[in-house]
């Protein structure tokens, strides 16, 4: 089960009780990943077109990607290191590049396409 | 009261299971870009994208990868994934169309993978590919897997990284596998580089 989750449906962010109990920062950590489907479900390109034109689809690498990078993003800005040894990882894979973190996704969310 | 909170819960219990439906389904398979022919172990794969051809284990997955802002091309091979972390064993070959010197990419390079999670750097040594000066580091790290589950246990993810220029392209390898199958796959990555060969 994921940490948290996206409903485009119902535009709801849905969060694991445990990490809502945890921390507010562990909170907004997954509001930032979360807020991030939702900000592209109201416009997919987010100003960068796909290579070779196209549509860009509901989920991607690319959103997923975005998704970590935001997430950590909020993770450094409030000081949250040490809380999670998950959100650590992640956030540090995220640090290592834009194409080795896109690699590790992809790696994982293999059917996802790209954009 | 009680019934309240049964159908909370009954309503709770839906979302969560829906939203496993959200992730991606295993191993999809994607059209490759190319031709492949059968040979005894391996398969030929030739890339339009990349300009070169190379053998692979005819049961992996392909992907080819161009970034928006054109930093980069990329060819993304899967193997068999490991489900309890719901990770595969992983090659990619990456052409940079911007590039400084063979020195200071590798430098860039290992300053960004320190920030990975108790980076251990096992070795690094000179190589040959594609009959050229190459630099190779092997290093693991740990990242949380199953990636943003709640089950996420800590995984030692093994790397072995090959830097080569072919002409004013930088080639970046990356084969990357949960430790314990690091050296069951490698000899994919060594018909690889054994095979691999670039037609323009």
């Amino acid at each position: 089960m994921a940490m948290a989750w996206f409903e485009p449906a119902n535009n709801a962010v849905i969060i694991n009780s445990y990490y809502l109990r945890k921390s507010p920062k562990m909170t907004a950590i997954l509001l930032a990943h979360e807020g991030t489907h939702l900000q592209w479900k109201c416009d997919l390109t987010m100003g960068t077109p796909i290579p070779g034109g196209g549509e860009r689809s509901p989920n991607s690498i690319d959103q997923e990607y975005h998704a970590f990078l935001n997430q950590t993003l909020v993770w450094e800005e409030i000081e949250v290191v040490g809380e999670d040894e998950s959100i650590d990882s992640w956030a540090a894979l995220i640090s290592s590049g834009e194409e080795r973190a896109k690699a590790f996704i992809r790696a994982v969310y293999w059917g996802l396409p790209e954009y | 009261m009680k019934r309240i909170f049964s159908v909370f819960f009954l309503v709770l219990f839906v979302i969560m299971i829906s939203a496993c439906s959200r992730e991606a389904p295993v191993g999809q398979k994607e059209e490759a870009k190319g031709k492949s022919m059968n040979k005894d172990k391996f398969s030929l794969y030739q890339s339009a994208l990349l300009k070169i051809s190379f053998q692979y284990p005819p049961s992996w997955q392909m992907k080819e990868i161009e970034n928006p802002k054109g930093s980069y091309r990329q060819i993304h091979l899967v193997g068999p994934r490991r489900e309890d972390i719901g990770f595969p064993v992983s090659i990619t070959i990456t052409a940079f169309s911007r590039s400084e010197s063979l020195k200071d990419e590798v430098i860039k390079y290992l300053l960004r993978k320190k920030r990975l999670k108790d980076f251990n750097l096992l070795k690094r040594s000179d190589d040959i590919w594609a009959d050229e000066t190459a630099e190779a580091f092997e290093f693991t790290y740990l990242v949380s897997l199953p990636l943003y589950s709640v089950k996420a246990q800590q995984a030692v993810i093994q790397e072995r990284t090959i830097f080569f220029k072919k002409g004013e392209i930088l080639y970046k390898v990356s084969f990357f596998v949960d430790r314990e199958r690091f050296a069951e796959f490698t000899e994919v990555l060594e018909n690889l580089k054994e095979s691999l060969s670039f037609s323009g």
